[in-house]
């Protein structure tokens, strides 16, 4: 059933612009303060008080427009969007409906092969509405919230599959941080989405009913949702049924989208525009500037480190996803030229001791240059890859440079032949049966007496070099 | 344009106002009065398509304030109005 | 220490401004001796016909007073150093309670002071109370609001000026911008606007110049500087223009022959007056009705009883707190506003109405653009008809009809004044209404004040 269907979905993302004020009014936006402390006359809606825009909000949607490729308005205005519910202080919310600020740009997401460009209708300022805690005793309103500044980015329909919009959701976010306008944290609310999801018969150009599930805060549930409800979907059209146009929600416990109770599908929300707020002009220049100040994007980043440093897309996607550590190895290769064997060792070790040493931090406790001569002393055959391993570790740790660490630890790698040659000869001698079992045809033998060379030397014998004279040995012995 | 009483009530509802059976009378009237009086008017004019809508009198750009947080001071007389719970206005529960 | 100089009789309540202002800047009087008689005055007053909707308490008038005469001992007293004055009720004074002429309201404190109050009482007015203005407009309390040396009104569709009209006063409704709109109580944010109604033209230049001005809390105010009144004793061609009255641009008969002879006058003062086409005038109720109502609807939608002002005291769901709070705390007429606006701006109608008003907006700016082309003020009556009752008054059809003169300068953003004539007619002060083109109120004060001078002095 499932291959006759195609999936069409469509994300509403919205983030929390990180200005010092308010969008409206000069109130403070910090999280976590005590309730209805950082709260004026404008965002609680007092009467009689009015709007001013702060100039922040206006630059940073616009840097998100020119990063999305979006073309931006010379001449926008706000609109008021009506309708009553408790977070809400003045019964509508100052938005934008028909003249948005910027509008038809696009994202390019990684596929498994190649990338897909998904469209962006429209990116518009607006604020954000108090947050309500719901209790027996009754809804809490906290009104801090109030009045945040945000940007909606609408996409258009063009994501076919719940990994592709978490891929967009991802390359968003990655966006959004990289210039700087968001701290992007779902878990504190600064980015959300709701998604609309419909379903139509493969090949057919009409779009189907589609609901929305609103306020998705986790990236995970997000694609757990769209393939529940595209699922959902494709049932009732099996079993004859029409889709009901409604808003719904994820229910983690119950892993499904349920109706939101609330009656919101019904709403109209008398769009007008704002009467308080004049129109605002932007400029060519203004535009002109911003668009210089941008920093180097995600995906041109990813092109770049690419041809620079021939790696390929997956490597080059995780250096972008870190911007630090993609920093960290950029630095490393103005020592190093070897960027496949430092991705190894960034993505590999790299990683995981990150990961279990200290979560917190995104950044590896050595400097480029350590790691580099690090990386260097691999390369010389000076340690070998196991003994690399234990340096890495040491190098969280320690205050010295890598070099110093083998001193100390006398972990050089044996790789004169000479010395090598009286160890393996000793070896040989010391290991007659194995050299029997060899030159009787068990070639796996010398796996055993290289085994022994690496015991005696205490793992700092050079295996390829080892491996090399004992192979030349061994042969020699049966001639 | 006629204002059947279920088109009011509708519009009450959209504007959270609850009227009486009274007021639901005089309004009723009153509005078909107006309307009366106002599509009488509107069918002889001729408004032309292109023409723009006017939003308000002010010509001027919208002017644009600095990032700058300030503190409302006057806290207690902004918050006292109304009864609240350890900071945070209340009211029934909405879900 | 001050000696009362004035003439015994002369009361201090009837007194215009700048006379109040001499006395008190030659110590002739103090300024606690002034509220004094104000509030003799004030509690003098029949409580069935009193104005006030709020009173400053005697203790705080005093201390204001005290203040005041203190600060002019030390010569640090501002402009309007002791002044006193009114405000109406949906203007923001802070600590002072303000309720919009509405129930919903009637515990509401405000925390901050609309700017038009602030710029006042920085030079040093003192705020003795709160009054109903669009009650004064249906012809209630006229002379009662004489113990105010000036009052600062709002004007929407004409509120004030019409409050002017029936009392004898003169009002203007500037131009849109002209005054901040911060603590402004929203009803129709792109029509209404704080004006002055005072006594003499003198106090109205005096108040436009500290009050008006750019507002950074307001960014629909503009930056043109307000131009001090010369008085000219000449009008030097003045073209003044006067609409054709007929079925669509109706005036009761009596109301006409008035504008006839006070058109006789200017006409004996050097204006240059002509009838004029002014057939836009017909379309100013129904773009009045439509754009008014539909801003109210969605301005009033903060009052819900959640966070300041009338909570209904019985509700057991959200639902139930939103509409019975909007239904026991709204009037009737705002009620019936609300709905009509919430009507129009619907999806269904939206076109219809809300987008046709707005378009015919256009057309009455441009219609009023052509006639100052030719013209330089435009002379008008300030109501079409009398009203005959008080309930009829508040009617929404009364309402539609009565606003057709004056809510042209709200529609258009154009400036305009009341100006008294001096006699009564029909039991009420008579007066009558000059509009010009943006900006331009030097004029109208110009013209008001040569009327005042020629016309008013010699019926006192």
């Amino acid at each position: 059933m499932i291959n006759q269907y195609e999936m069409v979905i469509g994300l509403e993302i919205h983030a929390e612009l990180k200005t010092q004020s308010k969008i409206y009014c000069s109130c403070s936006t910090q999280f976590g303060s005590d309730p209805n402390t950082q709260c004026c006359p404008i965002c609680l809606g007092l009467p009689g008080t009015l709007p001013i825009l702060n100039e922040k909000v206006v630059e940073y949607a616009i840097r998100a427009g020119l990063a999305m490729n979006c073309s931006i308005a010379t001449k926008t205005k706000q609109d008021r969007k009506n309708y009553f519910y408790p977070d809400l202080p003045k019964g509508y919310q100052i938005s934008q409906y028909d003249q948005p600020l910027c509008y038809e740009g696009y994202v390019e997401i990684p596929l498994k092969k190649g990338t897909k460009k998904i469209g962006i209708q429209q990116i518009h300022i607006e604020e954000d509405a108090g947050k309500l805690i719901h209790t027996k005793e009754g809804t809490f309103i906290d009104y801090n919230r109030s009045g945040v500044p945000l940007i909606e980015i609408v996409s258009k329909p063009d994501l076919s599959s719940p990994q592709e919009a978490k891929q967009y959701l991802e390359r968003i976010r990655m966006i959004l941080l990289y210039i700087g306008v968001s701290d992007c944290k779902m878990n504190e609310g600064s980015l959300r989405c709701d998604i609309n999801v419909s379903v139509r018969k493969k090949g057919d150009i009409h779009y189907g009913e589609r609901t929305e599930i609103k306020n998705m805060n986790s990236f995970s549930y997000a694609v757990k949702a769209i393939e529940y409800e595209a699922k959902r979907q494709m049932q009732v059209l099996e079993e004859g049924k029409t889709i009901i146009k409604e808003t719904r929600r994820w229910d983690e416990k119950s892993q499904c989208t349920v109706p939101m109770r609330k009656k919101e599908e019904a709403e109209d929300y008398r769009y007008f525009p704002d009467p308080d707020l004049p129109y605002i002009y932007i400029s060519e220049e203004q535009i002109e500037r911003i668009k210089e100040s941008l920093p180097e994007l995600p995906n041109e980043k990813k092109q770049r480190l690419m041809s620079t440093y021939d790696i390929n897309g997956d490597d080059a996607e995780l250096l972008i996803a870190n911007p630090k550590i993609g920093q960290f190895f950029e630095e490393t290769m103005m020592y190093f030229s070897n960027s496949l064997m430092a991705v190894n060792w960034i993505m590999g070790e790299g990683f995981r001791l990150l990961a279990e040493k200290d979560k917190e931090t995104e950044i590896f406790p050595f400097t480029a240059m350590q790691f580099a001569e690090f990386l260097q002393l691999i390369e010389d055959e000076t340690i070998s890859n196991s003994i690399g391993k234990k340096v890495f570790e040491k190098m969280w740790n320690a205050e010295e440079s890598p070099s110093h660490i083998v001193e100390r630890y006398g972990w050089k790698q044996i790789s004169n032949p000479q010395e090598l040659e009286s160890i393996i000869h000793e070896v040989l001698s010391q290991n007659q049966k194995s050299v029997e079992d060899y030159l009787s045809g068990k070639k796996v033998a010398s796996k055993a007496l290289m085994g022994q060379v690496m015991k005696k030397t205490k793992g700092k014998a050079n295996p390829r070099k080892a491996n090399e004279i004992l192979k030349k040995r061994l042969k020699e012995k049966i001639s | 344009m006629s204002l059947e009483k279920e088109e009011l009530k509708a519009i009450a509802e959209m504007v959270q106002i609850e009227m009486t059976k009274e007021e639901e009378e005089i309004i009723q009237k009153d509005l078909k009065c107006i309307f009366k009086l106002m599509d009488d008017q509107l069918q002889k004019i001729d408004i032309h398509k292109e023409l723009k809508p006017m939003v308000s009198p002010c010509t001027h750009p919208n002017r644009l304030r600095q990032d700058k947080v300030q503190y409302f001071e006057e806290k207690e007389e902004l918050l006292g109005a109304l009864p609240m719970k350890n900071g945070y206005f209340y009211v029934p529960n909405v879900l | 220490m001050c000696q009362m100089y004035y003439k015994i009789g002369e009361k201090m309540y009837k007194k215009t401004m700048m006379e109040l202002k001499k006395l008190l800047d030659h110590r002739e009087i103090s300024s606690v001796e002034l509220i004094k008689e104000y509030l003799n005055h004030i509690q003098q007053i029949d409580s069935k016909i009193n104005p006030y909707i709020t009173l400053q308490e005697e203790k705080i008038l005093f201390q204001l007073a005290q203040k005041s005469d203190q600060k002019r001992r030390e010569g640090k007293h501002g402009i309007l150093e002791g002044i006193p004055i009114s405000i109406g009720d949906d203007i923001c004074t802070k600590g002072i309670k303000t309720t919009g002429d509405s129930r919903i309201l009637q515990s509401f404190i405000p925390p901050y002071n609309a700017t038009a109050v602030e710029r006042c009482i920085q030079e040093g007015a003192i705020v003795v109370g709160k009054l109903n203005i669009p009650e004064i407009g249906t012809g209630s309390f006229c002379s009662e609001i004489e113990e105010t040396s000036f009052v600062l009104g709002s004007d929407r569709e004409g509120e004030l000026r019409q409050s002017a009209y029936f009392c004898g006063r003169f009002a203007l409704k500037p131009t849109y911008g002209r005054v901040s709109r911060y603590g402004l109580m929203s009803i129709a944010s792109s029509f209404e606007q704080i004006g002055p109604m005072t006594k003499a033209i003198d106090d109205m230049d005096l108040i436009m110049k500290m009050i008006g001005g750019v507002d950074d809390k307001d960014p629909t105010t503009f930056s043109e500087p307000w131009i001090t009144l010369q008085k000219e004793t000449s009008l030097q061609n003045i073209k003044m223009g006067i609409p054709i009255f007929s079925k669509d641009i109706p005036c009761d008969f009596f109301i006409q022959e008035q504008i006839q002879k006070i058109a006789k006058q200017w006409n004996a003062l050097g204006a240059i007056v002509n009838e004029i086409d002014f057939s836009a005038l017909a379309y100013a109720p129904l773009v009045n009705q439509i754009l008014t109502s539909a801003e109210a609807s969605s301005n009033t939608a903060r009052l819900d009883g959640i966070r300041y002002g009338y909570r209904t005291p019985k509700y057991k769901s959200i639902e139930e707190l939103y509409q019975k709070t909007r239904q026991e705390g709204l009037e009737l007429g705002l009620k019936e506003k609300i709905l009509f606006g919430a009507y129009v701006l619907s999806s269904s109608h939206y076109e219809d109405y809300y987008i046709k008003a707005q378009k015919l907006r256009t057309l009455l700016v441009d219609a009023c653009k052509q006639i100052f082309q030719d013209y330089d003020v435009i002379l008008m009556p300030v109501v079409p008809f009398e009203i005959g009752n008080k309930k009829e008054g508040k009617s929404i059809v009364t309402k539609y009809q009565k606003n057709i003169y004056t809510s042209m300068a709200n529609i258009t953003g154009l400036p305009a004044i009341t100006i008294p004539t001096g006699y009564r007619l029909e039991g009420h002060p008579f007066g009558f209404q000059l509009m010009s083109s943006s900006y331009q109120e030097q004029l109208l004060l110009k013209m008001a004040s040569v009327y005042e001078s020629k016309i008013l002095s010699k019926r006192k």
